[in-house]
Parts: C-alpha cells; structure tokens; sequence
C-alpha cells in the first residue's frame, strides 16, 4: 500500500504481504511449494523416467545399438522393433534408450561445467572486487556476444572435432550467464549486516565466501543449471545434426535425427521422428524444471 | 592514572558522497541537493554551493574508554556514531588518526595479530535480523567464531555453545531455529551470544534495543549489565535513545557532525546538559508522563553539513544561543568542570 | 448535511479484522470498540503484532489483500464506511480521512518531482489547473516549514531527508482538508529532534484546520504529549481506554500497568522491578472468548475464561476485564 492508495489516488485496493508471523515448519517448506507447482512436477517427472532409462535401461533392453541388419531395414514400427529400423536395420528404439544415457551424460557435464565456474568466478569476482571484478567483466562481456552454438562450431574448427572439444566449448560458452547471476547475488549481499558481522568475528574473505555466500545463491544457481541442461540437450542434439562431436555409428539424439531426416522424403519418418520427440521431450523437462525452479526461489527467497 | 583500554585520537573518516560504503542515507541526502538549504538572513552566511563532494563522517575525535566502564556515544543519524565503531573495529580505515587497545596501536595490525585483536574486541550490530544468515541455525550461527578461532582451546564445541546459550537465556531447543522462527528479543539474545563467543574484553552495542518492542527493551538492557559484569567487559553503547544511555552508561559522548560537542556523567547530562545542542535533544525527548514540562529549545532546519566547517562551529546556523564569534571560529572541546567538558564557545567563555 | 453522531467523529463498533495466513486464519482484530470524538485528539497505543495498524487500514479500506474485515462497523460521521464500495472511498481517502504512517522514502515515488507529486494531488482530487496547482504546492511546501520550497518542488524524493519526507507527506495528506488525520507511527525511525518538529508541525495544521487526529503508536512519551484519550490494545483487543491522565495515573488494567512499568525511560535511572513478563501471545492459539492476556495476567482468575465484559469505570474511562466488573 502506498501513499497515493491512501490519498486516495490510483488503485483502491491495497496489496501487499500479510503481516509477518511466526511459523514452525512441519513438512519441508520446499516441499510443500514444489508441489504446488504443476509445471515443475512434470519436468521432474519426465525427468526421473529419463534418468531411469538412462540408469537401467542398456540393462533391460536386450538388443545392440550397433548392430546391423540389412535384411531388416527401413521397417516402420512393429511389435517386434518398437521404433522401426533405421536404414541399416538397426532397431532405433534400442539406439534410443543408449543415446538417452549418452546425451543425459554429456549435458551434465556441460552444466556442471558451465555451473562450477559460474560460482567459483561469480564469487570472486563480486567479493573481491577491483580490478579482479573488472577482468573478469570484460571477459564474459566479450563470450556474451556469441551464442553458444557458434562459439562451439568455431571452437570445433580450431581445436578439432571431437566430444570433449564441443562439451568444453559449450561448458565455455554457458558459463558467463551463471557468473552474472552468481555476480549479481554476491553484491547485494556483500555490503550486508550479516557479511560484516563475519567480518567483526575476524573470518576470513574465503571462508565468508565459501560459508556464507556460496549457500545462499545455490537456488538461483540451481534453476540456472536446469537452464543449462536445456540449452545442451538442443545444442549438442544441433551440433551433431551438423556432424559436429559425435560422430556415428555412436547413437545421439541430434545424430540420429540428422541421419535420419533425407527418409523422412521417402516416408520413413520413424527414424527422425522418435529421437527428434526425445530431444523435444528432454529439453522440455529441464526448462519446465528450470523456469520453474526460478519462479519458486526468485520471488519468495531474495537470496 | 591508569591506562584507558581504548584510546582514540584524531580520529578522521570522510566519505565521497553519496555512493560510499556504510553511511546513512541521511549522510548521502546531506550531500544531495539539500546541501542548499541555509537560513541566510539569520546568520549572514553566504549560501553554500553544492560540492559534490565529502562528507566528514568523523572530524578529529578524541576520546578513551576506561578498562570496565560503560561509555555512551549518543547522537542522531549522520553524526557520525557508527563510523567510529566500525573504525574502532577495523571494519572501515580511518582516514587519520590513531587507536590504542590495551596501549597497542590497532590501526597497523594485520593478519594474525588482527584475528587475536578481533577475538578482544567485538560488536553487537544494530539489526539483529540483518546480521543473521537466514540460512544458519541459531547452532550454526554460534559454532562460527568459535571455529574461526580454533576455539575453545580444551573442552567440547558444543558444551561452549550450550553455555553461550545459556548465558543469554535462551533455551536449547533454539539451537535448532532459523532467524525468521525466532522472536526480536530471541534474535537480539543470538547476536549477543555470538559476540560473546570468544569471550571478548570489549564490546561495542550499536543501537542494542532500537529492534525491539517497548517491553523487550528492559529485559535486554538487564542482560547486558549482568553479562558485564560476569565476563568482566567494557562496553561502549551507542544509541539514539537516551532511555537506554540512561540505564546502561556511567559516561556519555554527545556527537554532532563528527565531533563530540559534550562529555558528561551520564546523570549530569540528562539533567543538567550545558552544550546548545544538548540542551535541544534532552528537551525534545518524549517523556511518558502527560504532566511532565519542560521548554522546548528548538534548533531551526535539520542536520546539515556545510562546506567550510572547519572554520566556524558546526552548530552555528542552527544554534540558538549562536553569537558573532561561532560563524568564525570551529568549536573546541574544553574542559569546563570536573567531568564536564564542552565545546562551545559561550559556554566554555564563562557566558553561561 | 452529514449525519452527525453525537459529536462522535469515529466510531468503531464491534469491528473485527480477520487474516488468511499459510497457516490458518487469525483474529488480529476482535470485536473492539473505539471513539474519536470531534476535535479530541486520541491515542491507539500498542505493541507490534496487536492489531492497531490494521485497525488504521481497515478505517480507510486499505486492507490488504489477505486481511478482511469479519464483523462490525465503522462510522464515520454517522455513516457506516464498510457499507462502502471502492468508489464512494475514494471520495472519503484524503478528503474527509487521511492516513500518513511510517516514514519511508517508497512511499514516494523516486521518479517523480516532489512538487509534480503534490501538484498532482491538487489536479486530480481538487481539479485545480496545473498553474495554480504548481503555486499550491509551492504554498504548501513553506506551510510545512521546508525551506525554499520552490526549489525543493523541483528535486526528487532522495534528495530529501527523512524527516522533510515525512513533512512532505504530510503536505499532501492534509492538502484536502480532511475532518481526521490517523497517523500510524509517524514518526518512527526519525531523531529525537526531528521527531519533536514532525509533531509540532502535525499540531499547527490541527489547529489551523480544526482537523481531529488519531495517532497510533507504540511510543507512550508521543501519547502523553499529543493525546487527550488514549485506547490500548493488546492481541486485537481494546483493554483500555481512557483519558490521557488516568492513562498514566490511575491504569486500571494489568496489561497497562504492566506496559507502562516496562519501558525503559529517560528521566528515571533505575529500571523498573516488574518489566514485561512472557511474550505476547501466539497469534494462532488465542482463545475465542475471553482475555486474550490470560496467560501473563497476575492477576488472572477462572472466570477470565469467560467473555470479557467492558466495564465503565470513571467519566470516559474504561477497562475491559474481569477484574473490575461489579457484582451488579
């Protein structure tokens, strides 16, 4: 409520929170608000039936990847091969299940680059300011100007095409968005009472930042992170559409729709198809999970 | 004479406005536009132009804490309070200037020597809420001085943080609760007990009871003075509130604009204050009695700073005894009683 | 013209405000009544937590949004303000009603000119031309005691100190010329001596428009000196209401008595033997008939289970406790 509500001027109506009283936690608060929150459930959901696929399925599902079958090519869906065969017979729904594992793999290990040094530089450089703060400013400034994919086809084209290139590259490219938010959460806690009291007791700057800072931006780093694993599921995916990183016969989501687009012409669209809705499906679960995530923590915890 | 425990001398800290670090955004607006603001016909000074420039938080302070006394450092916002806590802390660098602990220069000291002087001397801050982690647990809270300074040297971690705990009155099911699941008075207790932590021979209270309702106060203010005297500490209180200088402090410093205007027995000041602007304070405060009069001596205008200061008596443009002589010279503190120091120029001349 | 009410400015009549939290319903206000009568300047005294603020909202139907009022009336001038729609407030907010509370440099806007925020005032509300609104304005900026108001017409709200903010506020609260001014903690968070100044100022404009003013507070030393009747509230309850002296002289409930031997005070040097015992009490455990200070009462009996009468006990003194109820 403000001044001009109660003059009488603008909206009528007053806002604002309900006044602030105790409260003695009974289930997790967390918990509590993820639930209340049906887009986040459903990327957890989709999520959890895809890390299980990705845990157990190679396990389960009797078939090789690899395997070819000339003899049974190009066969569109049946009882026997659930996704079809792809145009050298092999069975796509087994290629699938192990490209889940793969991609799930890379991407987060895309993020947790991406993640890892986005705090560690974000602390810094908001902590300690300075000069440190400056470099650190213009470098990412710099890395923002490209997107991602680009920066990783031309990483590719200088240092080789190969997995670790184009997951290093993307990890790269990723990382000056965490250290801004990471950043940005570090200076408006550095100058707070609760950072000087440490200071009073005589910690150490490290320390301050590990202990104290670090925690505190974990749920904004987090929802970034879901983020991250999105934009790698579709940039790898695009990447190796355009046959950079993976390289076949290894099944990949992106791989395996490229190869599998020219049949779409010819009517074979299963072997685009299915890896091209996974892709969707995956990226779809970690921006669910991630706008969500964001929406719960950016509102209600200021850092 | 003994050798005070603190002793500060010349101590200067000035700012660039409006962005520096730690002022009151009374100090920042002083410097804003409303620097213009002058009575000019009054006093015949020349109206101000606007510098964006400095503040004087501090301007030349001098004053010693006696080893197990309770000094007082009362004044309103900009008067510079809380810098000179946070100098006495080495939380701010003072632009000049020098402060003795326990006759050891503090202002040099680095690295170790800084860690042992900060397990000596430690602050309760102003917010209790702010000055928690709202993620650490009142245990959590506690455990971290300790741990900074490998403490306690024989003994159990957790005994030292029970009894911490226990010395401020609080329960041990709050070690498991969170600053938002805690009361003022329970998150006030914290911070204390957190200050206590090192068992620290000074302590600096910087507003100890502003956070707090009317009926808490008392009860803080009663656990200070036992706490005091148990761990055997001397405190320098810092308020806004003559209530709580009253029943806490045996000395008081008046401050305005950085420098101390009045030093007195805490009794002597509230009853009898002999500077101008003293005299305004005590008469402006809200008495809980509808029958209680006393005259009223106003100050015109509001706190302002005014470039040239050094040279004329910062009061003058708002003073209401001001004489021809203010405008010119700065006001020094002078001794005019026995515990009675004053700096005014009528007052110190005899005039009143 | 109005329906008057026997000189009764305000009268709130078996009023009660009930809060939706997470974590259930609260009674924050429950069923008090309180009068402000024409020209008698009255305190609404409490601590944090016991309902005055909302009570101050809810005379302006400025709730928000999870508070609502659950019973009762307010009669304002004779007419009952809940019977009220949005629109027909919007013509009692600022004209017959003001509200100011805590000083808070949000409450004005940061990117607007303090003159073109008042002037605006004077346009939308008085249908002033902007010309004779800007001079207005200008006026009223030197009525509060701010120096050279034209030039400060033309800075923005953080040039301001905290206690010119408040007088600013002030200026645009009373621009209209309403019959009561509720000023809820006005003037904390400001020094001493700008606090004394805020006061005086809210004093001269009373008696130069003859406004009435009903000031909420925590602070008794504000009561003593601005308030003629003074109500005290505890836990949404009103426990007490009476004249200024009586208040202080003659407390008859123990929550004031209690209340005022609590607080620490400048002109006594030793602190009081019986400072406030226990906390207040949880919000969502308060029982829903009688005393709500039951459990830190000294004086608590069995019938103070028991609905709560309230008992006249002197020319406009008043207590709401068991304690004084007559055998009648």
């Amino acid at each position: 409520m403000n001044q001009s509500e109660a003059l009488g001027m603008g909206g009528g109506k007053g806002s604002g929170a309900a006044r602030d009283l105790k409260t003695h936690s009974s289930a997790p608060e967390w918990w509590l608000t993820l639930r209340s929150h049906r887009t986040v459930m459903l990327g957890i959901v989709i999520l959890t039936i895809m890390v299980l696929i990705a845990v157990i399925g190679p396990f389960v599902v009797e078939g090789d990847p690899l395997k070819t079958n000339l003899k049974a090519n190009r066969t569109p869906p049946n009882a026997e091969y659930w996704f079809g065969t792809d145009e050298v017979g092999r069975d796509i729904f087994v290629r699938v299940i192990y490209a889940i594992r793969l991609d799930l793999m890379l991407v987060l290990v895309i993020a947790g680059i991406a993640t890892v040094l986005g705090a560690g530089l974000g602390l810094l450089s908001g902590y300690v300011g300075g000069t440190l703060d400056q470099v650190i400013m213009r470098i990412t400034d710099i890395m923002m100007a490209f997107p991602g994919f680009l920066l990783a086809i031309a990483v590719t084209a200088v240092l080789g095409n190969n997995l670790r290139t184009v997951v290093l590259a993307l990890g790269f490219a990723y990382a000056p968005v965490a250290i801004r938010l990471v950043r940005a959460q570090v200076l408006t806690m550095r100058d707070s009472q609760f950072v000087e009291a440490s200071r009073a007791i005589g910690t150490p700057g490290w320390q301050i930042m590990s202990y104290h800072l670090f925690p505190l931006t974990l749920s904004i780093l987090l929802a970034q992170a879901s983020l991250f694993l999105a934009w790698s599921v579709l940039d790898v995916a695009g990447l190796s559409f355009l046959g950079l990183g993976i390289r076949p016969p290894t099944p990949e989501l992106g791989s395996m729709t490229a190869e599998g687009a020219e049949f779409i012409v010819t009517g074979e669209w299963w072997i685009s198809v299915f890896p091209g809705l996974v892709i969707m499906l995956m990226a779809l679960a970690f921006t669910l999970l991630g706008d969500g995530l964001r929406d719960i923590f950016d509102p209600r915890h200021k850092g | 004479m003994t050798e005070p425990l603190v002793a500060v001398k010349d101590l200067t800290k000035t700012f660039e406005a409006p962005t520096a670090v730690g002022t009151s955004t009374s100090l920042a607006s002083r410097v804003g536009g409303f620097l213009e603001q002058t009575n000019v016909e009054e006093t015949g000074i020349e109206e101000a132009a606007v510098k964006e420039g400095v503040i004087r938080a501090v301007d030349d302070l001098d004053f010693n804490i006696l080893d197990g006394e309770i000094l007082g450092l009362v004044g309103e916002s900009g008067c510079g309070k809380s810098t000179v806590a946070r100098c006495m802390l080495r939380l701010i660098e003072p632009d000049r200037g020098e402060i003795r602990f326990d006759a050891r220069p503090i202002l040099d000291l680095n690295g170790k020597d800084l860690k042992a002087f900060r397990q000596q001397a430690q602050m309760v801050f102003q917010d209790p809420m702010a000055s928690l982690n709202p993620r650490f647990t009142v245990e959590k809270t506690l455990a971290e001085p300790l741990r900074v300074h490998n403490l306690p040297v024989n003994g159990s971690r957790k005994k030292r943080i029970l009894e911490l705990v226990d010395a401020v009155h609080l329960r041990k099911d709050h070690l498991n609760r969170y600053p938002h699941q805690l009361s003022g008075g329970e998150r006030q207790r914290t911070v204390i007990a957190r200050a206590l932590a090192t068992n620290p021979r000074f302590l600096i209270l910087d507003e100890p009871t502003s956070a707090l309702d009317a009926s808490a106060r008392v009860r803080i203010i009663k656990l200070l003075l036992e706490l005091k005297s148990r761990f055997d500490m001397t405190y320098l209180v810092i308020s806004h509130d003559i209530s709580i200088i009253r029943h806490m402090c045996d000395r008081v410093i008046v401050m305005y604009l950085g420098r101390a205007v009045e030093v007195a027995r805490t009794a002597e000041l509230i009853e009898t204050p002999r500077h101008p602007y003293t005299q305004a304070l005590m008469s402006a405060l809200p008495i809980p009695d509808p029958d209680y009069e006393s005259p009223r001596i106003r100050l015109r205008g509001e706190v302002m700073d005014m470039p040239g200061t050094g040279s004329r008596c910062s009061l003058a443009s708002r003073c209401h005894m001001a004489i021809e002589e203010c405008s010119h010279t700065p006001q020094e503190l002078a001794q005019i009683e026995e515990n009675r120091w004053v700096a005014c120029h009528r007052v110190s001349g005899g005039q009143i | 013209m109005m329906v008057d009410n026997n000189g009764k400015l305000l009268e709130l009549q078996n009023l009660s405000i009930c809060l939706d939290t997470q974590r259930g319903k609260v009674d924050v206000v429950d069923r008090i009544n309180f009068t402000v009568p024409r020209g008698v300047s009255v305190g609404l005294v409490g601590e944090s937590g016991s309902g005055k603020s909302m009570t101050a909202l809810a005379v302006m139907q400025l709730l928000p949004k999870a508070a609502s009022i659950a019973g009762g009336r307010i009669l304002f001038q004779g007419e009952d303000l809940t019977a009220k729609n949005d629109d027909e407030m919007q013509k009692v907010r600022g004209f017959k009603i003001s509200l100011i509370f805590q000083t808070s440099k949000t409450a004005l806007n940061p990117l607007m000119r303090v003159g073109d925020q008042i002037a605006r005032v004077y346009v939308q509300r008085l249908g002033l031309s902007k010309k004779d609104a800007w001079e207005k304005t200008v006026e009223l900026l030197g009525a509060v005691g701010i120096a050279q108001p034209d030039r400060r017409a033309r800075s923005f709200p953080h040039h301001l100190s905290g206690g010119m903010a408040q007088r600013v506020m002030i200026g645009m609260m009373l621009a209209c010329n309403p019959r009561l001014l509720i000023a809820d903690e006005p003037t904390t968070g400001l020094d001493v001596t700008t606090e004394a100044q805020i006061l005086d100022l809210i004093r001269d404009m009373r008696a130069e428009q003859g406004i009435t003013l009903m000031l909420i507070t925590h602070d008794l030393g504000l009561v003593a000196a601005n308030c003629e009747q003074v109500g005290v509230m505890h836990a949404g309850h009103i426990v007490e209401y009476s004249p200024v002296r009586a208040l202080f002289y003659d407390p008859k409930h123990p929550y004031t008595r209690m209340f005022l031997s609590s607080i620490p005070r400048p002109d006594r040097a030793e602190l009081s033997e019986s400072s406030m015992v226990g906390q207040a009490p949880d919000p969502y455990h308060l029982p829903t008939e009688g005393c709500r200070f039951i459990s830190r009462c000294p004086e608590r009996m069995e019938r103070c289970s028991q609905p709560v009468p309230w008992v006249k006990v002197d020319e406009e003194h008043q207590v709401f406790c068991h304690l004084y109820q007559e055998a009648a």
